[in-house]
């Protein structure tokens, strides 16, 4: 039975990446530690000359024999139940080969289940390899296999925090089960690995073994290491028949055309290589099939950073998906580099690529329609035919086939740009025919484009993105600032108008609550939640990868019944589809289909992880991931730099790019901070610093998410309007083209710096992305006195640097404008703020209902550990809201015994509720009452005050307030004493 | 002689004090330092830094004695005024030290007091059984902590002794310097029978916490205490709900006595996923870390704490 350690949780808390828990099972799960602490050691690889290694798990090759053997230790003391476990290492100029003879006399009781790729095998009894190559410490990958050979790989980065399934690594392994125990030989090519920064001969390496024989999980470890992921304790290899300068080879990529060749396919690739280091010349590139290793092309290339090879075409029997091997090797043949790349195969002789209008192929109402601009690329065979002899004709027609525009484009070369002038179009749809002829005896071949104009919408808005992915609202840029969800905060309570005017965006996922945003000024998104929405009961995303019909009548009915309303900013698509296993082409076909329906607002999908990221990259307008976090608690900022950049979108992509950023405290969804002090809402000064280094990160938009709850948090309740001004006044920043940046720079690592040039005046963001305080010397980019905005300061460069301080997780926003910010509130007022209302709270004398003489809080259905504002003096802040079925209930219990004599409840809308002690023995009731009910006009409530005596024969110990049938929130609650009254 | 070396001997159970080295080689070398241990334990309460104990105690590390664990890996240890701080000196996930205790039928509690956590960031202390899978327990807010290593580990508790991993976790952090973890300002840890307080949980007859399967709570106050209730949490600290009711009111066994219970029987229709809070359903696991505060509402501690690592089968 396998479990999970206490520390294996507390990493899942701290990351919240479910979709990793795995990983962490494989690895940080075994947070047992060796005994006697010790550091790497550095080793020397074995080398051997005669017969190759034949993967066959044996180790019956001579060079195995002659190899030393390396002992994995047990992590534990394992008494008569370890087992030992036997490593050989060798190592030539290709290849490391790993040879591992696991003992195991209980062969039988061995878990061997997984079958498939890439699946858990860290569930099994297994040999994990880790390769660190040039020893970053930093960047390594993890290989697992079990004793049916099956393999899994990973690609790790930030020395054990960031996984990437992803990368598949050209390595192999072949295992033999005989006797009491199983062995493997793996052979993992040098070439296959990326990461190789340094020239030295040293590589970072351990082998660890899982063990669940005995029905509990063993584990072991070549490394001394308390930790499987833990990078700096891998075992140093010196691996002298290693050339890591051959190792030149950065990222491959292929792109792919196909050709019908009678009944076959002939298939024509052109590679990308990138180089870490300029190759020695005459270096090839060679095309494999990965399942057969059977060579399909090769090819000699040329260039020394970036070069492009077109490979000889070689024919298939199908089109589909073919997962290859790319191998780049030096005129000797040595490998160079080699990089497992899956692609599909289509057959596209001519494709069309509309860069004008940006987005979606339509033009809107908001901008001109006279110009349709693209990109044409050729399939290889009318390239090779003599593609740039060619001509293109583009031929833009409307939906009654008349003829609108057209012109002819020489053709230079495999991309050919055009321009399409064209007479302003009339709203309707178009078609753009692109053909391309080579002659009056050539066949001409040619892709069709639908493009649209669209009206101006009849009602609602028209929102769209730009080119650089910036939202626009009726044609000017808008930042969404605001929260996922609406249920919080009393949108009851307050009514949306009292949220600040910075707010202007809601995630809704109550339709009900449309107006009642709009009304209050607010825009929103409505989630459709991939097919979750309100009404619908398909399950279907993990099943398929196209919308069943039914889904599709759903979601048509659900978008054309609110897609006019006003208010509506965007449609809510997914969140984090990655864990509910939604297949990415299923939430491809959903995003086309709402995008059809709906051209006038974008989509968007929350990401919790990487992975999520690349995979749904397809399925949205604007990915907006939610890497959640406390900076002080980890220590940095680093989670959201890596979502950020893994989500940031191409250049001239049309693509945006928001955050939903950690405005709660995980207390607040139900976890206990009595016994997690760290489940706390981050702090002002924290959650200001992911949101201005969010936007240095290319951010356009904010969905925080702030359940009701974390209203009651003076750091956010106070800090977020302040936070939101901010980024409000960052606005033109946060819109300006990326043309606008500034060449500023810091001399510190730890903070970091963008400008941007906005309407005549440089702003410059500067962050401390540690958390430690530092002082830095910056280049902000110009002369002259800067202010600090907001911070009521100035700096003035000395030799066009100036020197600050930044505490941890500091900002600081410079701005050559000397009024700039003028309105915003200086951090350390808002810090002002903050203490001052915690100085404010406060309790009448005699009331025993105060944070030191309240030991626990629980209501009905769960305990309730976020109860401070119910009795902190202070009636607007959030109290109860009971949930539930009836009765409910609220209770407390005091640290001393008590006959108090009086209840005093806040609440705007409490019904009938009844007061009950608890003696020792039972409870009975001490009183009884009725709340009023009070709304302010808008809708809003207000807090009434409503008294009730209390009866109290016997002490009592414990205080419940319940409320029988008809709800209501409690905001404030005071239980007097005698000697009060 | 101290007064609790005193009270022990008298009843014939010696104190083994540990000192995390050498406990149970021999059975010459434990009475060797069962003098030795009452020789410097006389001298500390001389010098007036004896604490009391509880009765029934076989073995105790209260820190007046030069802190020796049998190893110690990334563990920052401060020992100062009869008590230790202890703080993750690493920062890279995991720090721990390994210390050897004795254990038999009737002495299977392992207790520490935790008094203070300073610092900022993840935190929470946590023990292991050696050779292990599951956890013993820990915490990471001050209170009295009792952990049942027989009910957790009924093969090592037969053994008569048991290496005990004790981490101490300071949450990751890539700064350079490494600052130093939150600290864990611990009182004592001891090896006891029935203890004078504290709070154990089990599932009646063993086997998985479900529909019908009852859950038994037992408390040990110090007098003064007028009510005893218990919550069930998840490894998450998220309310484990076996009942309508999210505690468990517990009641005296006896009049006037110090031993509280309270049994509850899981009734029907209460889930529990072992997800946190709003997360989307995850790989199935069976066996959870069940954490349970027991709230004392006068004499002694107010928050008592255990774990039991148990599987759980409500969905």
């Amino acid at each position: 039975m396998k479990t999970l350690s206490l520390t294996t949780v507390f990493r899942k808390i701290k990351d919240k990446n479910m979709y990793f828990a795995f990983y962490l099972v494989c690895g940080v799960a075994a947070m047992a530690a060796l005994a006697p602490p010790a550091f790497a050691e550095t080793l020397d690889a074995g080398t051997w000359s005669g017969a190759p290694i034949h993967l066959d798990g044996k180790l019956d090759e001579d060079a195995w024999r002659r190899a030393p053997v390396q002992s994995l230790s047990s992590l534990k003391d394992y008494g008569a139940e370890g087992v030992k476990t036997e490593l050989r290492v060798l190592h030539d100029a290709s290849a490391l080969y790993l040879g591992v003879l696991c003992y195991e006399p209980k062969m039988a009781q061995m878990r061997s289940a997984v079958t498939q790729r890439d699946n858990m095998i860290c569930m099994d009894d297994c040999i994990e390899i880790f390769v660190d190559p040039g020893h970053s410490k930093e960047h390594y990958y993890q290989m697992l296999f079990n004793s049916l050979g099956t393999q899994q790989d990973l690609e790790v980065l930030e020395g054990g925090r960031v996984f990437s399934k992803l990368w598949n690594g050209g390595w192999r392994v072949a295992v033999n089960r005989e006797g009491g125990r199983w062995s493997a030989e793996a052979a993992i090519p040098w070439a296959s690995l990326g990461g190789w920064k340094l020239l030295e001969t040293r590589i970072g390496l351990n082998v660890t073994r899982e063990r669940y024989a005995t029905g509990q999980q063993q584990l072991y470890s070549w490394s001394r290491l308390d930790r499987f992921h833990d990078p700096a304790r891998f075992n140093e290899l010196r691996v002298l028949a290693l050339d890591p300068a051959r190792l030149v080879v950065g990222n491959v990529t292929l792109g792919t055309d196909v050709e019908p060749e009678g009944e076959k396919w002939r298939v024509f690739v052109e590679s990308t290589v990138t180089f870490n280091r300029p190759p020695p010349s005459g270096w090839t590139v060679h095309l494999l099939e990965a399942e057969t290793r059977r060579e399909l092309a090769s090819a000699k290339g040329e260039g020394t950073q970036k070069a492009r090879v077109v490979l000889p075409p070689f024919e298939r029997a199908g089109l589909g998906a073919l997962t290859t091997i790319v191998e780049v090797k030096d005129a000797s043949g040595a490998l160079m580099g080699s990089r497992i790349v899956p692609v599909e195969l289509r057959y596209e002789p001519i494709r069309v690529e509309i860069t004008r209008p940006a987005y979606r192929n339509t033009f809107y109402a908001s901008e001109p329609a006279t110009e349709i601009e693209g990109v044409v690329r050729l399939g290889h065979r009318l390239v090779r035919q003599g593609g740039a002899g060619g001509r293109l004709q583009c031929r833009l027609t409307d939906a009654a086939e008349k003829v609108v525009a057209s012109g002819e484009f020489p053709v230079g070369s495999m991309d050919t740009v055009f321009k399409l002038a064209c007479p302003a179009l009339a709203e309707g749809n178009y078609t753009l025919e692109c053909r391309y002829e080579r002659g009056a005896s050539s066949e001409a071949v040619a892709a069709t484009v639908a493009l649209h104009r669209v009206p101006k919408p009849a009602s609602g808005n028209e929102v769209r993105l730009d080119a650089e992915g910036r939202l626009l609202l009726n044609g000017a840029p808008f930042v969404p600032i605001g929260w996922y969800g609406v249920e919080w905060i009393g949108a009851v309570r307050k009514g949306f108008a009292a949220f600040p005017k910075e707010v202007n965006f809601f995630d809704n996922n109550r339709p009900a609550e449309n107006d009642a945003l709009y009304a209050g000024g607010k825009y929103f998104s409505l989630e459709v939640h991939h097919g979750k929405f309100e009404g619908s009961k398909h399950t279907e995303w993990d099943k398929r990868d196209d919308l069943s019909d039914a889904m599709r009548k759903n979601v048509k009915a659900f978008i054309e019944q609110y897609r006019s309303h006003p208010g509506l900013l965007a449609w809510y698509l997914a969140d984090e589809p990655e864990i509910w296993d939604v297949r990415p082409l299923w939430l491809e076909d959903f995003y086309r289909y709402i995008a059809e329906l709906d051209p006038y607002h974008p989509c968007y999908v929350i990401h919790d992880s990487l992975v999520g990221l690349k995979i749904y990259a397809s399925a949205a307008d604007i990915q907006c991931p939610d890497p959640y976090f406390i900076p002080s608690v980890v220590g940095s900022l680093q989670k959201l730099k890596s979502f950020l950049q893994a989500a940031r979108p191409k250049e001239g992509t049309a693509r945006g790019l928001w955050a939903t950023l950690q405005t709660f405290g995980y207390h607040q969804m139900g976890l206990d901070i009595l016994t997690d002090p760290a489940k706390r809402c981050p702090t002002y000064r924290e959650t200001r610093a992911v949101h201005l280094y969010g936007i240095m990160l290319g951010a356009a938009g904010f969905a925080d998410f702030m359940p009701q709850t974390a209203d009651s948090d003076p750091e956010l309740r106070i800090g977020m309007p302040h936070i939101q001004k901010e980024i409000a006044w960052l606005k033109p920043y946060i819109t300006a083209a990326a043309s606008a940046a500034l060449p500023c720079q810091s001399e510190n690592p730890s903070v970091e710096i963008v400008g941007k040039r906005v309407d005549g005046k440089d702003i410059v963001i500067a962050v401390n992305v540690s958390g430690s305080p530092v002082e830095a010397r910056l280049r902000l980019g110009g002369e002259g006195e800067w202010r600090v905005v907001p911070e009521d300061r100035t700096v003035t460069p000395s030799g066009a640097v100036i020197t600050d301080s930044f505490q941890p997780f500091d900002v600081h926003i410079y701005c050559n404008d000397p009024k700039a910010g003028e309105g915003l509130v200086s951090p350390r007022k808002v810090d002002e703020e903050i203490a001052a209302y915690r100085a404010a709270i406060k309790t009448p004398e005699g009331n025993v209902m105060r944070l030191d003489n309240v030991a626990m809080i629980c209501s009905s259905g769960s305990t309730y550990s976020y109860g401070e504002g119910l009795f902190d003096g202070i009636t607007d802040g959030l109290g109860w809201s009971p949930m539930g079925d009836a009765p409910r209930w609220i209770e407390f219990v005091f640290r001393k015994e008590c006959r108090p004599v009086r209840a005093i409840i806040h609440s705007p809308n409490l019904g009938h509720f009844e007061v009950q002690g608890w003696t020792g023995e039972s409870w009975v009731s001490i009183g009884q009452g009725n709340g009023a009910f009070s709304r302010l006009s808008g809708g809003a409530l207000a807090p009434v005050k409503t008294e009730v005596p209390l009866s109290t024969p016997k002490p009592i110990i414990k205080l419940r307030v319940l409320v029988p049938n008809t709800g209501g929130e409690i905001n404030e609650i005071w239980v007097m004493e005698e000697s009060a009254i | 002689m101290s007064t609790r070396q005193n009270e022990e001997s008298q009843r014939g159970n010696p104190v083994r004090r540990g000192c995390f080295q050498c406990a149970h080689k021999t059975k010459k070398f434990a009475f060797s330092l069962i003098l030795m241990v009452g020789w410097l334990s006389a001298i500390s309460a001389f010098s007036g830094q004896s604490k009391q104990g509880d009765e029934g105690i076989l073995w105790q590390e209260d820190f007046t004695q030069p802190f020796q664990p049998e190893s110690v890996m990334s563990v920052d240890i401060v020992v100062s005024e009869n008590r230790v701080w202890l703080a993750d000196k690493q920062r890279r996930g995991s720090s721990h030290l390994t210390f050897d205790i004795p254990i038999d039928e009737t002495h299977h509690y392992l207790q520490c007091s935790l008094l203070e956590v300073s610092g900022e960031g993840y935190r929470c202390f946590g023990f292991k059984g050696e050779g292990e899978s599951m956890d013993l327990g820990g915490g990471a807010v001050p209170g009295l902590y009792t952990f049942d290593i027989q009910q957790t580990y009924p093969a090592l508790a037969a053994k008569g002794k048991v290496r005990m991993w004790f981490f101490v976790h300071g949450g990751y952090t890539e700064e350079t310097p490494t600052p130093l973890g939150p600290s864990f300002k611990f009182d004592w840890l001891r090896v006891t029978s029935e203890p004078k307080e504290g709070v154990v949980m089990s599932v009646v007859g063993g086997g998985a916490l479900k529909v019908g399967s009852k859950l038994m709570v037992t408390v040990w106050t110090l007098p003064g205490a007028k009510d005893v209730t218990f919550e069930l949490r998840d490894d998450h600290g998220k309310t484990v709900l076996l009942t309508s009711d999210p505690y468990i009111q517990l009641k005296r066994l006896k009049p006037g006595g110090n031993v509280w219970q309270g049994e509850v029987t899981v009734e029907p229709g209460y889930c529990f996923t072992g997800d946190p809070p709003g997360a989307k359903p995850s790989h199935k696991r069976k066996v959870f870390m069940l954490s349970g505060a027991a709230t004392v509402v006068g004499g002694g501690h107010e928050k008592l704490f255990t774990n039991l690592p148990a599987e759980v089968e409500l969905e």
